[in-house]
């Protein structure tokens, strides 16, 4: 099963890309937060939808799945194989403070059904 | 034009027999109705594409030739594609044929029983889910020739809250046919102009 390491930054950083035929499914995060402060990590995800009656020309949008806030100094494990956070587009990783000593590590798997 | 069978069906072979049945003269601009045609040649394309379709909404996928449609009918007037359809990706998303693409293409008899995704009651006629004809398991066929009316798939998202993804397998059967003039004694596969699933 894939798993990808990221460190805390504001900007995001891509977990990863779901492929288009496909449908990502987290079943698993760990935050390990020893920066000096505690810090909020959103899992996002970004697509953009198809065009529908109500709006034939849609943009791309960026939808938050799952947001914590670790305290400093302390490492977390979310199981989420029972229910899978679904992820259609771009898994990002959006921290409210950049530190390296910050690390998410993000489980997951694509599936088609 | 439309069928839903109990299992994945067998897919048209080169040398088999198929009539076209029309309440019309002709079929299609391209085939003439009540006539046998032979398959003379045949090959098999895959054809993967999704939709992502917001909470609550709808989407209207066209799969004639247009600028905005899919592409999946035949410009060879002497070709027939047969499309094994599946879905995958989620239940939420239920699919309605639409034929032409401004109409339902499946309801009853009685007065009002048409599909309607605005109508709690009404939403689950005359549509498919997944589980009616999955990916792996496809049991949905369609028949396009060159030059037919527009046919659409209407998406509807009934999940309210979140963005759903549809994931749609397409197998297409090309077939070149010929027009059989002499008697045949072999099994002829009908193929029904959509006027006539509306009697």
């Amino acid at each position: 099963m894939p798993a990808v390491v990221v460190t805390a930054n504001t900007e995001g950083e891509t977990a990863f890309e779901t492929p288009i035929i496909r449908v990502g499914k987290i079943l698993g995060i760990i935050i390990n937060n020893q920066s000096a402060n505690d810090i909020t990590i959103s899992i996002t995800d970004k697509f953009t939808p198809s065009p529908t009656v109500t709006n034939p020309s849609p943009t791309e949008k960026e939808v938050t799945k799952f947001e914590v806030t670790i305290p400093s100094g302390q490492y977390e494990t979310f199981n989420l194989s029972r229910s899978p956070i679904k992820i259609l587009g771009t898994c990002r990783v959006v921290a409210s403070a950049t530190d390296t000593a910050c690390k998410i590590a993000i489980i997951y798997s694509f599936e088609l059904i | 034009m439309i069928e839903l069978h109990e299992r994945t069906p067998k897919l048209l072979e080169k040398g088999n027999y198929v009539r076209f049945l029309s309440p019309e003269e002709n079929f299609s601009p391209t085939f003439k109705a009540n006539v046998i045609y032979q398959v003379k040649s045949n090959v098999q394309v895959v054809f993967y594409t999704a939709f992502i379709i917001p909470p609550g909404d709808v989407s209207l996928v066209k799969l004639n030739n247009d600028e905005d449609a899919l592409g999946l009918y035949p410009e060879n007037p002497k070709t027939l594609y047969e499309v094994l359809v599946g879905f995958g990706g989620t239940e939420d998303i239920i699919i309605y044929p639409m034929m032409p693409s401004t109409d339902y293409l499946l309801y009853l008899e009685k007065a009002g029983m048409r599909p309607n995704p605005g109508l709690p009651q009404l939403r689950y006629l005359g549509m498919y889910t997944t589980s009616d004809s999955p990916v792996n398991n496809p049991r949905l066929v369609l028949y396009f020739v060159k030059d037919m009316d527009q046919f659409a798939l209407q998406l509807y998202n009934t999940n309210t809250k979140e963005d759903e993804k549809l994931i749609v397998r397409f197998v297409i059967n090309k077939c070149y046919l010929e027009e059989v003039r002499e008697e045949v004694k072999a099994p002829v596969k009908d193929i029904l102009h959509y006027k006539l699933l509306r009697w």
